[in-house]
This record gives C-alpha cells, sequence and structure tokens, in this order.
C-alpha cells in the first residue's frame, strides 16, 4: 500500500505539476509493483494439527504436530503456536519457519511437557507468511486449539488409612459382622443351615455339642476425598491445591485399588462432587473431576447442606485435605464431624509455598498467621476431629502413617 | 494551475532541505524502532523536495536515478526491520530478493530514462495532452489494482 501510494504521488502529481519527470521518479516503485503483483499467486493453506496423545502424566513429553500444504506461492511461512505458561515447549522456540513448495505438505513438531496437572488448550495456531518478492504479508489464526488433559503424577501408597466402618457390598475389608469369609471371628454353636465343612470338630468333639467356625465379612468401605479449593497460595507450579490434587489421586488409587467406593467434594467457590463408585474405570472419572479443580472467589458462605445426600454416605470416611486458611472450610469439616462420619483431616502446611527469594513477609505477620493456623487446628482437635499437620519433609506414605497411629492411640486411650 | 502556485510561491530552498531532513530523521527513527509503517512516509519526505526540483527545474534524468535509489533504501529498510528478518536468517530467500532488487531497479532506471527521454520530445501541451495524462494516471491506477486482486485474496483452511 506504501509504494501504490507513492506512485499514486508521482502520477498524479505528475499530471498536476504538467510534468512527467516526476512520473520518472515513481517509475521504478510502479515496475516493482506491477511485476510483483503479477507474478505472486495468492496462497491456499490448509492446515491440520493434532496431539500424538490427549491425556498424559505431569512432566510427560507430548508431541503437537502440525501439517501444512500450500497450494499457492509463499516465500516463506511462519508457524507459532500458543501455549498456555504451563505447558513448557521442549523444543527451542514456539515458532518455526518454512519455506513452503507448491503442491507439498510440511509437518512441523513441537515437543511439549506439561509442567502441572489440569487441561488445557493447546494452540491457536498463528500463521504468518509474504511472498517471494516480500511485496504483501499474508496472517492468519487458526482458533482451533486442541484439549490436553494432564493427570496428576503420584506415588503408589502401600497403605492406607482404614476406613472406620464398612459398607454392604463386598471388598476388601475386614468387617464387624460374622459370616462368610476367610477371616476367622468366633466359635458359635450350631444352628440350622450351617455347612458341615464349618464345624469345628475339636470344640464339637470336646463339649459334645456341635459347634461351628464364624468368619469376618469382607466388605468395602465408602471413601470421600474432600478437597479445600477456597483458597490457594503458591509459587511458581507448586501450591497447595496442586499438592491436595496429587494427594488426592494417590489416596483415589489406594482405595479403589482396595476394591471401596471412591467420591470426590470440591469444596470452593465452586462446589464441585462426584459420586461414590468403584473399579478402574471410576478412577479416571475421579482424576477428570480433579483436574477441573481451581480456585473460584466467592464471598458467599458455604455449609455442608448444598452437598447431596448421595455424595455423603452414612458411614463413610472423609479425607479431608485442606490447608485451614478459610473458615467456611473450618465450618464444613466441625459440620461433617457433628453428622457422625468418619473424619481425617490432613493440614497441608502452607508455608512451604511462600516465596524463598525476594520478599519475604514481615516476621510479625507470618508469626500471627501461624499461630492463628494453630489456633484453628486446635478448636478442631478440641472438637474431636483428627488433625494431622502435613508439614514439607514427610512423604504422604508416612504422614498416612501418623494418622494410623494417632487412630489406634485415640481407640486404646477410649477404651 | 499547481506549477504556477508552486513556481510563484518560491519555496524557500531551508523549507525543502528541513522536508528531506524529516524524512531522513523519520527513516533512521524507523529503523531503531523497528516501525515498518513510518518507512514510506520518510521516503515520500524525503523523494518529494528532491521531485519537485528535478521536476520544475530539472536535470529529469536524475529522476529515474532518484527513484531507484529510494526504492534501494525502501527496499533494505523494510528487510531490516520487518519481525523475524528472513531475509536475513534465510540465504536462498535474501539472495533471491537481493538479485531481483537490483534487476529491477536497473530496469526501473532504464524505464525511467526513457519516460524523461519523452518528455523531453518537443511536443507542445493543452487540453487534449493534459487528459491523456490524467487517462494514462487513471488507468495506471486501475492497473495495479486489477493485478493485485488475486494476491490479496488468499485463503488459509484448517484440515481435520
Amino acid at each position: 500500500m506504501g509504494y501504490a501510494a507513492i506512485v499514486a504521488l508521482g502520477v498524479y502529481g505528475a499530471v498536476a505539476l504538467d510534468r512527467i519527470a516526476a512520473v520518472a521518479l515513481v517509475v521504478p516503485f510502479a515496475l516493482w509493483l506491477a511485476i510483483g503483483l503479477a507474478s505472486t499467486v495468492a496462497p491456499e493453506l490448509e492446515i491440520t494439527s493434532r496431539l500424538d496423545q490427549d491425556r498424559v502424566a505431569e512432566g510427560d513429553e507430548v508431541q503437537f504436530e502440525v501439517e501444512v500444504s500450500c497450494q499457492g506461492g509463499l516465500g516463506w511461512l511462519e508457524v507459532e503456536l500458543e501455549l498456555p505458561a504451563e505447558v513448557k515447549c521442549d523444543t527451542p522456540g514456539a515458532r518455526m519457519r518454512i519455506h513452503p513448495r507448491r503442491g507439498a505438505s510440511q509437518t512441523l513438531t513441537w515437543k511439549l511437557r506439561p509442567r502441572r496437572w489440569g487441561s488445557y488448550r493447546c494452540g491457536p495456531i498463528r500463521v504468518r507468511g509474504q511472498d517471494r518478492f516480500g511485496l504483501i504479508n499474508y496472517s492468519a489464526r487458526l482458533d482451533e486449539p486442541k484439549r490436553l488433559r494432564v493427570y496428576p503424577s503420584f506415588d503408589r501408597l502401600r497403605a492406607l488409612v482404614p476406613p472406620a466402618r464398612t459398607q454392604l457390598f463386598a471388598g476388601n475389608r475386614i468387617a464387624r459382622s460374622h459370616g462368610e469369609g476367610i477371616e476367622f471371628a468366633d466359635i458359635r454353636g450350631f444352628t440350622a443351615g450351617d455347612r458341615v465343612r464349618r464345624v469345628n470338630w475339636r470344640a464339637t468333639a470336646r463339649t459334645g455339642v456341635p459347634h461351628v467356625n464364624d468368619f469376618h465379612l469382607e466388605r468395602n468401605a465408602d471413601v470421600i476425598l474432600f478437597v479445600d479449593s477456597f483458597a490457594d497460595l503458591g509459587v511458581d507450579q507448586e501450591s497447595v491445591l496442586t499438592l491436595a490434587v496429587r494427594a488426592a489421586t494417590a489416596l483415589a488409587d489406594g482405595y479403589l485399588g482396595e476394591r471401596d467406593r471412591v467420591g470426590v467434594v470440591g469444596f470452593g467457590g465452586l462446589l464441585r462432587w462426584l459420586l461414590p463408585g468403584l473399579g478402574p474405570r471410576h478412577f479416571y472419572r475421579v482424576v477428570e473431576s480433579l483436574l477441573d479443580t481451581q480456585v473460584v472467589t466467592s464471598y458467599a458462605w458455604r455449609a455442608i447442606d448444598v452437598i447431596p445426600r448421595r455424595v455423603l454416605p452414612p458411614s463413610a470416611t472423609i479425607l479431608a485435605l485442606t490447608p485451614l486458611l478459610d473458615p467456611r472450610s473450618l465450618g464444613a469439616l466441625v459440620d461433617l464431624h457433628l453428622r457422625g462420619f468418619d473424619l481425617v483431616v490432613l493440614e497441608i502446611d502452607p508455608e512451604r509455598f511462600l516465596p524463598r527469594t525476594g520478599r519475604r513477609p514481615d516476621p510479625v505477620a507470618l508469626r500471627l498467621w501461624e499461630l492463628l493456623r494453630v489456633a484453628r487446628r486446635r478448636s478442631l482437635q478440641r472438637a474431636g476431629l483428627i488433625v494431622v499437620e502435613w508439614p514439607e519433609e514427610i512423604a504422604l506414605e508416612t504422614l498416612l502413617a501418623q494418622v494410623r497411629e494417632y487412630r489406634r492411640f485415640a481407640r486404646r486411650s477410649v477404651a | 494551475m499547481a506549477e504556477t502556485v508552486v513556481s510563484s510561491a518560491h519555496l524557500p530552498q531551508s523549507l525543502l532541505l528541513g522536508i528531506e531532513a524529516a524524512g531522513v530523521a523519520l527513516l533512521l527513527l524507523a529503523l531503531l524502532l523497528a516501525r515498518p509503517r513510518w518507512v514510506v512516509p520518510a521516503i515520500v519526505a524525503v523523494a518529494f523536495p528532491a521531485g519537485a526540483a528535478l521536476s520544475l527545474r530539472g536535470p529529469a534524468q536524475l529522476a529515474p536515478i532518484l527513484g531507484a535509489v529510494l526504492l534501494a533504501a525502501a527496499e533494505l529498510a523494510y528487510w531490516s526491520i520487518e519481525r523475524a528478518t528472513p531475509a536475513r536468517e534465510s540465504f536462498d530467500v535474501g539472495l533471491f530478493r537481493g538479485v531481483w532488487m537490483v534487476g529491477l531497479c536497473l530496469a526501473g532506471c532504464g524505464a525511467g530514462l526513457l519516460v524523461s527521454a519523452v518528455s523531453d520530445l518537443p511536443v507542445s501541451g493543452g487540453f487534449d495532452l493534459t487528459a491523456m495524462g490524467i487517462v494514462a494516471a487513471v488507468a495506471i491506477s486501475f492497473g495495479l489494482l486489477w493485478l493485485g486482486r488475486d494476491a490479496l485474496r488468499s485463503r488459509v483452511s484448517a484440515g481435520r
């Protein structure tokens, strides 16, 4: 357009001044424009993009391929991929330049590595090019991002917190009630309907009255993972919520492996839930529901009665992952305890996510904040809740061992 | 009439030099700050005083040479500040454009000298010649638009 303006100025100036010399001045520009425009063919690009996997774990590599097919004249073409901040591009630069050949297609590959769990959109793709002479710029934006779901990475847990009560379905847990099972429970008198193979011959011989062995039933339990998403504190890609979701994923994997039913409640500005279920397929449902966990600022007071009853089965064991930063989550936890749920609170220490370098918080403010959290923890413990602090240097497996020990001690104290 | 106005205005030399200096300064700023849109106004500011002087006072044979030099300057300015500078980073693109620019500048010079030679012919003015000039100017404008119609109509689609 600039050169066209110069040519127009020269030509019309020549007419106005009645001097052809003005035309002679702009002849090189006019020649450049004429030859360049005449020999340039409008490019027709077809761009196809795909991800080689749409579900990966944190830190795994995924390839994003873009196939460019050009039917026109382009001197060069630049393809740029827009990525979210949590997805790192291992390929140097998210922008690649090619010289497209007419009628041929070329494939560009980016190696991506997501750093944090979540659901991301890879794209859109921006293309920018010029004709061979650099006269005309072409640009376009393809708004068809590809969805990438990144699952949290987690360590397999060898031992879990055993639920206090079992449910009616078959599972791996030893129930208090007696019936058909493997674990020996008691010896009782023979009643009509008992199988002969269960007769305890020693007791029968000693007493002269038929006695049978009784066993503990094997049942499963309902476990609800309660993730507090009212507030988050973090630096870079690590935060309280990131750790909570990873821990919830590890717990879900462990309990579903024990044939327990697992449900999820995301309690925060945005309330999310997943009904308890079991099986390998349900694990993916749990993870998918956790992927959408995010902090949504809300000042509305939330109580536990907003959660549907089916999400919290009676006698369920609830494992709460919370930093105890918001009083609404404290109120909900006390309410759950008073309703008779078997509740264990894993308090994630938010201080570990404070920035280590740069401007540190005022030490007095930090101390006050720490005391506030200690006061909240103590108030929950006085109400009868099991609250275990999760500092930075302890792994989840060790924390669960502490919980088991605490519950055993608590039962022994009550006894 | 325009010539009479311009001639009678006795445009001072300092004003013309000032406009040219402003054009050079604008071009330098465009290079430093990477502003491609400033290149054409800078070229126009440099070309206008010189072009007007050559048109009115001559020698007209210098006009096409000046035009070729300005074209080369504009192209080199664009290459140096366009984003990603493919002409610098890609030898093939740079070589093609360099050869093409040199050839076109020479061809433009030659065509411009031809036009200057035609303008030196002893042909008297008059309404007919002026009308022919206007028609030629409009024809050149439409001609360039017609040539650019395909180049400006591009299509980018996303495959499935």
